[in-house]
């Protein structure tokens, strides 16, 4: 009987939407995810425009700038500049960077002298200016490194002795979980949670209010025998299924088509991701049973959502963010999904490496389930009042 | 007199779609609201602008006053915060974010120095996040050279050189980055002026949307036609709303810019005159996308959605010339690339009319793209 009345409240449902509703909750968020990919498919940034303004143009300078050219980061435009155009050339936006080679580089370098490379970068771009600054210094170290090598074997030093005391202490780095930089492993899997989430809350915001401005109120309570759990699962169960196979179609059919690799077991995404759907669809519910008005309850999800992917910690550390930002990054379950989430798919991360992301997020469920609960039966009361 | 009485049109759409808005309490909260609210709110996630302490562990295998040196040397670098000393690497901690990295240093260290001999540190890295991973990777590399400097020098002064021929003969080719424009490389000052612009153009895009939609819902649109004409409505509109948002631009750069640290060193009149280019267009991008929704409901769901895609693709973050040509051609469609790359220009580097050329003619077709396409969508509309 609960059966029946179950399947005929979440039948209503799936033939309540519109086409249109249809595209914003499931087609949309698809196109958006695959924009998210598009946008990284090259994975890393290769041959940013710099400049190289020689002053010495010797063959010690040339083959500098060879070096800088040859690096994967970066691509001399020109290597002939005018010490006037250095500022246009940031302005009219050409170049990343320009290395300055004094004129007396290769005299001096000779001489025993010491020399300056000066390298001035657009660092309005943290993302690009990060990486000349790594190459221009892995470069000119070794440029430098180079040169002394060089002396000392001038003075009869093997290369073998003589390495250890260019370079004293040398630092191996093994990069763990992303260990080619890779955007499209970094950026694309986190936007992609974000816009599921915000998917569910936009179209769940919606159920219980649509049946006030669509006057039906009346027939889903009779339908349901004005039972509040009936109407609860009634309306989650044909969200929920929707979302939960739009995870499947994100984990098994674009993570796989755009190479984005995944570290972690299957299983544990799948929970976390039941478990987010669910919080989801019962914030839905909840925001739509207290306000009536659907255009506000809208503004009201994307004002509660919006700031949660900043808000995540993913880009920016949530220790960096002041109190308020910090207290407020806690209290929205998404940073608590995004963090296990991350740690699940780089890290591979098992069960118990997320144990306290879990707890969280259990905790949200159950809040959000009992306040959801609470609101529709205290619209449902009202109505009947 | 047919001038005149146009002006009279315009001047009566304006007012009435100003008290359209004042009485809309979505629009007030959408367009006056959200921009002033979240200009604070953004901004102020980035404060601190930089991350300090990133934490990590070491692994002490020689435990020699070198080894300890080193540690403290680690630990006394802005970037980074040596949370704990473990026995071996422990992946574990990596894995569940305990700390972001591992360094171990080998046995016989110390000894090794002094001998001159090949000597190897290992870092184990969690680059799952790439702020924090450059942050503690610069702090590392900068602290082991800075060591490696003082060594060279102590070599070459055990020679007989003095401190400053030691410290030259050490380093022959020495580097100096000259930051421009963020002199910090901070996070804060690379974000916060493009999450304001992007702040204008969603706030816009979705008031605009919600309005023509509900123009629609209203059947006000045919009032335009029979009333005004639809090109001196559509003028009206831009108008407006265009000297709505130029309040709102000069409220940043004026108010929210200094408040949060970040320089502005473009023109005003510059930044005035390009503005009213970037707004326009995004006024008539937003009338031309919202035409086709007959709900302003739906006008704000799929708007809500864009604001990431947008800010992603304008080729802020991620060079354009990356991208698959099919995304490129959709983020020059949308007015925030051209104008999120002038407006870097004009506040960052300074930038005059000369050197925002390209962007400025962008605008100007944009504007001239979605005047006329929105004319013909709505001139459609009134047929149905």
């Amino acid at each position: 009987m609960n059966l029946t009345t179950i399947y005929r409240v979440a039948k209503r449902e799936f033939r309540g939407m519109s086409r249109i509703s249809l595209f914003i909750s499931t087609a949309l968020p698809l196109i958006l995810i695959l924009i998210f990919n598009s946008i990284y498919e090259k994975e890393i940034l290769r041959e940013l425009p710099v400049v190289v303004y020689d002053c010495d143009r010797s063959e010690l300078s040339r083959k500098l700038t060879r070096l800088i050219d040859a690096s994967p980061s970066m691509e001399v435009i020109d290597s002939y500049f005018s010490i006037d155009r250095i500022e246009e050339a940031f302005k009219d936006g050409n170049t990343e960077a320009i290395f300055f080679i004094p004129s007396d580089f290769e005299h001096s370098i000779k001489r025993g002298l010491q020399s300056r490379i000066i390298v001035y970068k657009n660092s309005s771009n943290i993302i690009t200016s990060n990486l000349i600054l790594k190459d221009a210094t892995t470069i000119i170290k070794t440029f430098s490194a180079g040169v002394l090598l060089n002396k000392f074997e001038k003075n009869s030093l093997s290369e073998k002795l003589a390495y250890p005391l260019v370079n004293p202490i040398k630092i191996e780095t093994s990069s763990l979980y992303n260990p080619n930089y890779s955007y499209l492993s970094y950026l694309p899997p986190g936007l992609i949670a974000f816009t599921l989430q915000i998917a569910i809350m936009l179209s769940t915001s919606l159920i219980i209010n649509s049946e006030f401005s669509g006057k039906t109120f009346g027939d889903l309570l009779s339908i349901s025998h004005l039972d509040t759990a009936l109407i609860f699962i009634g309306k989650f169960l044909p969200y929920f299924t929707l979302y939960f196979l739009m995870s499947l179609i994100i984990l098994f059919i674009i993570f796989p088509l755009y190479n984005i690799t995944m570290n972690g077991s299957y299983i544990i995404l799948l929970l976390l991701f039941i478990i987010l759907i669910a919080i989801n669809v019962n914030s839905g519910i909840l925001i739509s049973s207290l306000y009536n008005n659907q255009l506000f309850a809208t503004e009201l999800t994307i004002f509660i959502n919006t700031p949660a992917f900043i808000l995540s910690g993913f880009t920016f550390p949530i220790w960096a963010m002041p109190s308020f930002h910090k207290a407020l990054a806690y209290l929205m379950p998404f940073t608590y999904f995004l963090e296990a989430f991350i740690k699940i798919i780089r890290a591979g991360a098992s069960i118990f490496d997320i144990s306290s992301e879990l707890a969280a997020l259990v905790f949200f469920t159950i809040v959000t389930f009992a306040a959801a609960n609470i609101a529709l039966s205290y619209r449902i009361n009202k109505s009947i009042r | 007199m047919k001038v005149k009485k146009i002006i009279e049109n315009i001047i009566t759409i304006i007012a009435t779609e100003s008290h359209n808005v004042r009485r809309d309490v979505n629009l007030i909260a959408i367009l006056v609201l959200a921009p002033l609210f979240y200009s604070f709110f953004y901004s102020s996630v980035y404060l601190n602008k930089v991350e300090r302490d990133v934490p990590m562990a070491v692994v002490d295998l020689d435990k020699t006053f070198s080894s300890r040196e080193l540690i403290r040397l680690l630990d006394a670098n802005s970037n980074i915060s040596v949370k704990s000393e473990l026995e071996f690497p422990d992946e574990k901690l990596l894995r569940n974010g305990m700390v972001q990295g591992i360094i171990v240093i080998p046995k016989y260290y110390e000894r090794k120095l002094k001998r001159h001999e090949k000597n190897t540190i290992k870092v184990y890295l969690n680059t799952s996040r790439f702020l924090i991973s450059n942050d503690l990777n610069k702090g590392i590399n900068e602290t082991v050279a800075s060591i490696n400097e003082k060594i060279k020098t102590s070599l070459f002064k055990a020679k007989g050189f003095t401190t400053e021929q030691s410290r030259i003969l050490s380093e022959p080719v020495e580097l100096e980055i000259r930051n421009l424009f963020n002199l910090l490389d901070s996070y804060g000052y690379y974000l916060i002026p493009a999450v304001l612009i992007l702040i204008l153009h969603q706030t816009l895009l979705i008031g605009i949307s919600e309005s023509i939609a509900n123009s629609r819902e209203t059947n006000e649109i045919i009032r335009w036609k029979r009333n005004y004409g639809i090109m001196t409505t559509l003028t009206a509109k831009g108008i407006y709303y265009t000297l709505l948002y130029s309040v709102y631009l000069l409220f940043f750069t004026i108010i929210i810019f200094p408040l949060f640290g970040i320089d502005f060193k473009g023109n005003y009149i510059v930044l005035i005159i390009t503005g009213f280019l970037f707004l326009g267009s995004v006024v008539y991008f937003g009338i031309f996308i919202s035409s086709f929704f007959k709900k302003k409901l739906y006008a704000l769901q799929i708007m809500a959605l864009t604001s990431y895609p947008i800010f992603l693709f304008s080729g802020y973050s991620w060079k354009l010339d990356a991208m698959p040509i099919l995304i490129k051609s959709l983020s020059y469609a949308v007015p925030f690339t051209p104008y999120i790359n002038l407006f870097t220009k004009l506040s960052q580097a300074g930038a005059g009319f000369k050197n925002l050329m390209p962007e400025i003619f962008h605008l100007i077709i944009l504007i001239l793209i979605y005047l006329y396409a929105s004319y013909i969508r709505i001139h459609k509309l009134n047929e149905v």
